[in-house]
This record gives C-alpha cells, sequence and structure tokens, in this order.
C-alpha cells in the first residue's frame, strides 16, 4: 500500500481516539425541584410519559445518555442540543417562569410539536421511540388548550 | 482494506463537519455587540421620556414587513425593535408597573430574537408576532403613547384560534395572513 494513504488512516485513527478524550459535561440531578413542571401542573400520565421520552433529554436537568451518546463526536453533539434546548425551555426550572413566560413557552409547544419541528430530527434519527405519532401530538396539544 | 478505510474517512468528516458547527457561535459574538453600542447612542433622547415611539415604530415596521410577505426585512426590524425594547428604561414607573414591564421586556425580546433568527421561516416568524402583540398591546396600557393605536383582530390568524395585532392605522393590513389576505380581521377599538 502507498504509504500516504498510511499515514492519513494512522491521522485519522489518532483524531478518533484524540477527540475520546474531550470532555462534556453530564447533565444530571438527582432530586426533582419544586421548580420541575410535574410540581408546577398535573399532567395526565399518558402526557407525561410522551415529555419524559421525547423531551426532558434536550429540555430538564436530566438527561438519559445511551451509551453510543457518551462516545465522541455524538457526546459533543448532544452537549450542544442539552446546553441550547435548556436555555429555550426548561422543564425542571419551569416554576420559576414569570406567568408571561410560562405562557409564552406553552404556546410555542404547542406550535413546535403541531409543526414537527420538535423533537429535533436529528435525535429522532437515533431515539425512533421520541418520535410522536399524530395521536401523541394530540394530546399534548389538548392538555395544554384545557391548562 | 477498503472498507476500513471509508470508514475511517466518514468519522474523520464527521469529526471536522462538528467541530466547524461549535466554532461558529463565538464568531458571531462581535457583531452583536457593534450594534448594542451603536443603538445605545442613538436612542439617548428618546428614551428620557419613557416614550414608546422607537418601541412601536419598529413593531409597526416589522408588522407591514410581515404584511408583504418580506421575511427578511423583517428579520431587519425585529433587530430594531429588539435594540429599542433592550434600551427602554422605565424610570417613571411605580414598583408594580415595573415588575410587569420588566417581564414584558423579556419576553418581547425574546420573540423579536426569535423573528430575527427565523429571516427564511415567515411561519415561524408570524407564530411568534401572535405573543409578541399581546406583549406590545400590554406594555402601551402601562406605559402609554402619545400616538393613536389600535387593536385589531383576524379570527384565522394562529391557526384559525384567533390572534391580536397593534396597529397605528384605523384600517386592517393583516400580518398574520400577509398578501394572500391582507384585508382579513376588523379593528376592535383603541388601546390607551
Ligand atoms: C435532541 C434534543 C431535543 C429534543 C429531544 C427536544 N428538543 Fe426542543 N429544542 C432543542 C434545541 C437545541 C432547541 C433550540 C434551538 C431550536 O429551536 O432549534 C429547542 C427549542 C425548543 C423550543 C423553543 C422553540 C421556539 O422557537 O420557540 C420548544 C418549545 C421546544 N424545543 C419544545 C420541545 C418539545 C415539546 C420536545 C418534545 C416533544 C422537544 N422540544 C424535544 C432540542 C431538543
Amino acid at each position: 500500500m502507498k504509504s500516504y494513504i498510511k499515514w492519513i488512516i494512522y491521522s485519522l485513527l489518532i483524531v478518533l481516539v484524540g477527540i475520546q478524550f474531550i470532555p462534556t459535561s453530564i447533565n444530571q440531578q438527582e432530586i426533582t425541584p419544586y421548580t420541575d413542571i410535574r410540581k408546577v401542573y398535573t399532567i395526565p400520565d399518558n402526557v407525561l410519559t410522551i415529555l419524559e421520552v421525547s423531551c426532558f433529554d434536550c429540555h430538564s436537568n436530566n438527561t438519559n445518555y445511551p451509551f453510543y451518546s457518551r462516545i465522541q463526536p455524538m457526546a459533543m453533539l448532544m452537549d450542544k442540543h442539552v446546553r441550547e434546548g435548556k436555555e429555550e425551555l426548561n422543564f425542571s426550572e419551569f416554576g420559576d417562569y414569570s406567568d408571561r413566560k410560562k405562557r409564552n413557552k406553552l404556546f410555542s409547544i404547542q406550535n413546535q410539536v403541531k409543526d414537527g419541528e420538535m423533537p429535533l430530527s436529528s435525535y429522532t434519527l437515533m431515539h425512533n421511540d421520541a418520535k410522536l405519532t399524530a395521536n401523541e401530538k394530540k394530546l399534548i396539544e389538548e392538555w395544554i388548550t384545557n391548562l | 482494506m477498503k472498507k476500513v478505510m471509508t470508514v475511517l474517512m466518514a468519522g474523520g468528516f464527521f469529526v471536522l463537519t462538528s467541530c466547524a458547527g461549535s466554532d461558529s457561535t463565538p464568531t458571531e459574538k462581535p457583531t452583536e455587540t457593534t450594534e448594542q453600542v451603536n443603538s445605545s447612542t442613538q436612542t439617548e433622547e428618546v428614551t428620557k421620556k419613557d416614550n414608546l415611539s422607537s418601541i412601536l415604530n419598529s413593531y409597526f415596521e416589522m408588522s407591514e414587513n410581515l404584511t408583504n410577505d418580506s421575511a427578511a426585512d423583517a428579520a431587519k426590524s425585529s433587530e430594531k425593535l429588539s435594540n429599542a425594547l433592550k434600551d427602554f428604561q422605565g424610570d417613571q414607573l411605580s414598583n408594580k408597573e415595573y415588575k410587569e414591564v420588566d417581564e414584558i421586556m423579556n419576553s418581547s425580546i425574546e420573540h423579536a430574537g426569535h423573528i430575527t433568527e427565523n429571516a427564511g421561516d415567515i411561519h415561524h416568524q408570524r407564530e411568534h408576532l401572535v405573543l409578541l402583540s399581546l406583549d406590545i398591546k400590554d406594555l402601551i396600557e402601562i406605559v402609554g403613547t402619545d400616538q393613536k393605536v389600535y387593536e385589531a383582530y383576524c379570527p384565522m390568524a394562529n391557526n384559525n384560534k384567533g390572534a391580536i395585532w397593534v396597529t397605528n392605522k384605523n384600517e386592517v393590513n393583516n400580518p398574520f395572513m400577509g398578501q394572500s389576505m391582507p384585508k382579513c380581521g376588523k379593528i376592535n377599538g383603541e388601546i390607551k
């Protein structure tokens, strides 16, 4: 084999191994704070399950990490999603939001779910169970309308 | 061997692109800060009187852009709106009013920011206009304005759930429906 091809392979290998040492933060919390959305509203069980499975990984202080999400470069991607997702909407801090902000976020959830923008498609690629069915979308819509 | 190589190449490419992605955020920062400096020097006199005129004028401009289906222009005028909102000082407000206005500011700056970021998605811009308009209406009711302003309503906006907007003309130019139905809706009355 030509030597430069060998070098390319070796360098790529080194990069792949090297990036495994890039630290990423772990988004997990033992307690359920009183500001958690589950303590702010009574949420029907079926709606709660949808939120937990499809949204909480990026929008709460508790991410469920499957094994591959700890491997780079997936870990960096997940880290970025969690950071940006929590900034927009954090279900663990929902009780701290002003009434106006709560209204904004609930409105936004309805629209994002209806338009199929959330959960992010780059995420449902790996988490098939997080994809929302038409019926699940309807359950979220109705829950928020009736709040 | 060929297989191993393609896998490694793909891996390497993924790494390079994902790094490039995370790099892009810090480089955006400088433009933001220079704009903020500009706007605070421009609007010095206006804020002294607790006047809402720069806020309202940029809101009206943005609303007109949306009526004309121009998402790119709406993104620009909503940036002006963000700056005007950030410059507002509620010196003459009572404590209670100030608290409410502070929440309105946080909320409306967030909506305006989304409208700026979604220059390519007029549907999403109009979603944020629904609640932004409620913020602007509440702001006028608390702070007051010298201008004549009206509340307009369209039952078809907001996925047929209905939505209001604020206008300085006593006629309907619908920012939610745009050029498909610019005259849909009615004027509810003056906001005071
Ligand atoms: C893979 C991570 C991820 C998952 C899972 C996820 N989100 Fe998001 N979400 C984000 C990120 C990142 C943003 C901010 C950037 C954007 O809007 O794309 C965001 C933004 C939002 C926003 C604010 C958008 C706006 O423009 O107003 C809402 C509301 C939202 N998500 C709701 C949800 C709901 C509801 C679910 C579950 C059905 C969900 N998200 C699942 C990552 C995620």
